[in-house]
């Protein structure tokens, strides 16, 4: 057997209680709320488009009932976006890798490092000017079983990538 | 392997299909001209005027012509050996590609034989990876006993190049004779086709008839509802008036049809046991054979409907590490199994497992509530609303049953819902109609996730969702501690602080699960 350990009384088995997790940096919430800006912009021009280019603005006045449905979402998707930056936090341990994440529904995802089979990290423009960058982490399982966290500082994607490349490496 | 002979096996040398595949591949590429262009042909058939069938003449002589250089090219350029642990195809008609897969990441290898097959010898391979899609090898045809020792010698590579400690602590396999599990008559064959879910065939078979409806709309340049309309004097109120007939009638056909495919699918069915794994032979034209290697199993699954259950029988499905995405490759179908051959297949996955003990755990009433909401409640608010605004009696009839049938169904669901947790995995039970069992090992999990909607986290319960490499289970509605306990014995197993009990000498009276577990358990 690769390990050698005698049976550990469940008490003193890991748990998450004690896990000091780590939140995402504040610029993430900055790069959220710009994606938010670009695609409430859209929707706005496209709107604004509409009512222009078909005449629609005399015949149906109903097309501004458009606008404040517009604002309503715009409204709650900014509201979202902060809460779910709030519940966001991931943990790197000695062997495995948790993410909370999500607002409406939360989840806590581990993946321990045995499992693990290739990772990812990316950064897209805007992420680039603010120094970010993504994290994902490939299991053998399927869709959903994979962990992808987003935005977080690029310097600790690269680390994070090492590390766990590392712990990959050093169990087989 | 032994290497007695002098001359080494064939496949360590480029090696081209068998002369046969030019003919099958030709085939292949006429069905799927005709697939794509049927409608077409259909026009030129139907709505022909003279002149128009020399050029129908030479449209197929071009595509013939052109199919048969195609499948020359295809021929000559697809070759493939094992190299360095690798295994290699290089194919290529008009584009080149040469596809390396390590044998280490071979799944599954499944030969099939069409009718031609059968008759030159022949078997199709396909060897499915863990890779992404796309990275599977299919090999049109190869000489039978040629193939036979390709897929000995892949299995036997993998089996003694076994150092997997991820994969967990199995036996090494020692090459036991095979043994057949299970084998089906044409009675048993029988007795499978008439307790299929025939109320789900009859579905589809509606729906491909709408399908076909749909397709040949453009044909007949109407639709086929105006069409029946126009040409037959069939007004929708027929439709309705007879819907009931219809439906009897599509059943009957269906189970007709049901009986003719199972016998079609199943035929000269064998399940046999290999020293590395598991065989599943079957089928009446196409015969095929699925070889499953022990490791790559993740989790097994039986089920059986009131019909089965009335004859003691299951359907099997074993279900194997996929790639990028499920498919029904993967997935191992054994139909007409006795509790005999499951317990065998469920040894084989898991020495042992016949004495584990199980923890009993029922998913919260929240989860009898929540679905009561989504499949009582508001279909229900449709259905009223139908009523109200376009009365009919059907409506109203449905809308009447809608509530007391959802909520004796639900209710049913939920009372057979539970999970068996065990040290070693998860016995999962479900289902009302078609009662069905998951047994999974906890070292075959990939990851652990526990959800919690916002109403859970009120009554304090949590979703544990564990993914494997062929799909995820779903732990539902249990409370959150037990979920969180869970989630960290499942961790402490796969990290290796905890090791296999099934190596402790009695773990009967030691309490082996986490306390939040145990206690939850009577409810």
């Amino acid at each position: 057997m690769l390990f050698n350990n005698p049976q550990i009384p469940v008490a003193e088995l890991p748990t998450l209680a004690e896990v000091h997790f780590q939140a995402l940096p504040r610029q993430a919430l900055r790069l959220r709320l710009i994606g938010w800006a670009i695609v409430q912009g859209f929707l706005l021009l496209t709107g604004i488009s509409i009512l222009l280019v078909s005449g629609l603005l005399k015949q149906s006045w109903w097309w501004w009932g458009y606008f404040p449905f517009w604002g309503l979402q715009a409204l709650y998707f900014y509201w979202l976006t902060h809460k779910q930056y709030h519940r966001e936090a991931y943990a790197i341990r000695e062997k495995d890798i948790i993410h909370i994440r999500g607002y409406w529904r939360r989840s806590q995802l581990s993946v321990p490092y045995s499992r693990v089979q290739h990772v990812v990290i990316k950064q897209g423009p805007v992420g680039r000017y603010l120094g970010l960058g993504s994290i994902k982490i490939y299991t053998a399982g399927t869709m959903g079983g994979h962990m992808s966290i987003s935005d977080i500082e690029f310097g600790d994607a690269e680390r994070m990538k090492q590390f766990i490349a590392q712990k990959v490496g050093a169990d087989d | 392997m032994t290497e007695s002979n002098s001359k080494p096996p064939f496949y360590f040398e480029p090696s081209r299909q068998s002369l046969i595949a030019v003919l099958l591949i030709l085939i292949k590429l006429i069905r799927i001209l005709i697939s794509q262009l049927w409608p077409i042909l259909l026009i030129f058939l139907f709505r022909q005027k003279p002149g128009q069938n020399r050029w129908l003449v030479w449209i197929i002589l071009v595509l013939g012509a052109f199919s048969l250089a195609r499948s020359l090219l295809i021929y000559f350029r697809t070759r493939f050996y094992v190299k360095d642990d690798e295994f290699v195809l290089e194919k290529g008609g008009l584009v080149r590609s040469r596809l390396s897969i390590p044998l280490d990441n071979i799944q599954t290898i499944t030969f099939s034989q069409s009718f031609l097959h059968r008759v030159f010898g022949v078997v199709a391979i396909e060897i499915d990876t863990s890779g992404a899609k796309g990275s599977e090898v299919s090999i049109n045809a190869l000489n039978r006993q040629k193939a036979s020792e390709l897929r000995e010698f892949l299995l036997a590579w993998k089996k003694d190049n076994q150092a997997l400690p991820a994969e967990g602590s199995l036996p090494p396999a020692e090459s036991a004779p095979e043994k057949t599990l299970l084998k089906l008559g044409i009675g048993d064959l029988i007795r499978i086709g008439l307790t299929q879910n025939h109320l789900r065939s009859t579905g589809i078979l509606i729906g491909l008839v709408m399908g076909f409806a749909d397709d040949i709309e453009p044909i007949i340049g109407q639709s086929v509802y105006d069409y029946l309309n126009d040409k037959l004097n069939l007004s929708l109120d027929f439709f309705w008036t007879f819907a009931l007939w219809i439906t009897v009638f599509v059943l009957i056909i269906s189970v007709f049809a049901t009986l003719i495919l199972t016998v079609v699918r199943f035929f000269g069915l064998r399940f046999v046991q290999t020293g590395e794994g598991f065989r599943l032979e079957a089928g009446l034209f196409t015969r095929q054979e699925q070889a499953t290697y022990l490791p790559k199993i993740q989790f097994l699954n039986w089920s059986a409907n009131p019909l089965q259950h009335l004859l003691g029988i299951y359907d099997l499905r074993v279900y194997q590490a996929a790639g990028h995405e499920l498919n029904a490759k993967q997935i191992i179908q054994v139909p007409g199994c006795y509790p005999a051959q499951i317990d065998a297949v469920r040894e084989a996955y898991t020495p042992g497992s016949g004495g584990f003990l199980w923890k009993w755990l029922r998913p919260h009433r929240y989860y009898l509530y929540r679905r009561l909401v989504f499949i009582g409640l508001l279909p229900l608010i449709g259905l009223a609303t139908k009523t109200a605004v376009d009365f009919s009696w059907y409506w109203l009839v449905l809308t009447l049953l809608w509530s007391p049938l959802t909520f004796w169904w639900q209710l049913n669901v939920f009372h057979r819902k539970q999970y068996g947790l065990s040290e070693e995995g998860l016995w999962a039970q479900a289902g009302f109609f078609t009662f069905s069992n998951t047994f999974l090992l906890w070292q075959k999990v990939q990851s652990v996730d526990v959800q919690q909607s916002i109403i859970e986290s009120r009554y304090g319960l949590a979703d544990v969702i564990v993914h494997t490499a062929s799909g995820k289970i779903s732990i539902s509605s249990i409370p959150l501690d037990a979920g969180k306990a869970l989630r960290d014995y499942i961790m402490a197993r796969l990290e290796g602080y905890l090791k296999s009990p099934l190596s402790q000498s009695n773990a009967a009276n030691s309490p082996f699960l986490p306390p939040a577990l145990q206690n939850t358990g009577d409810s």
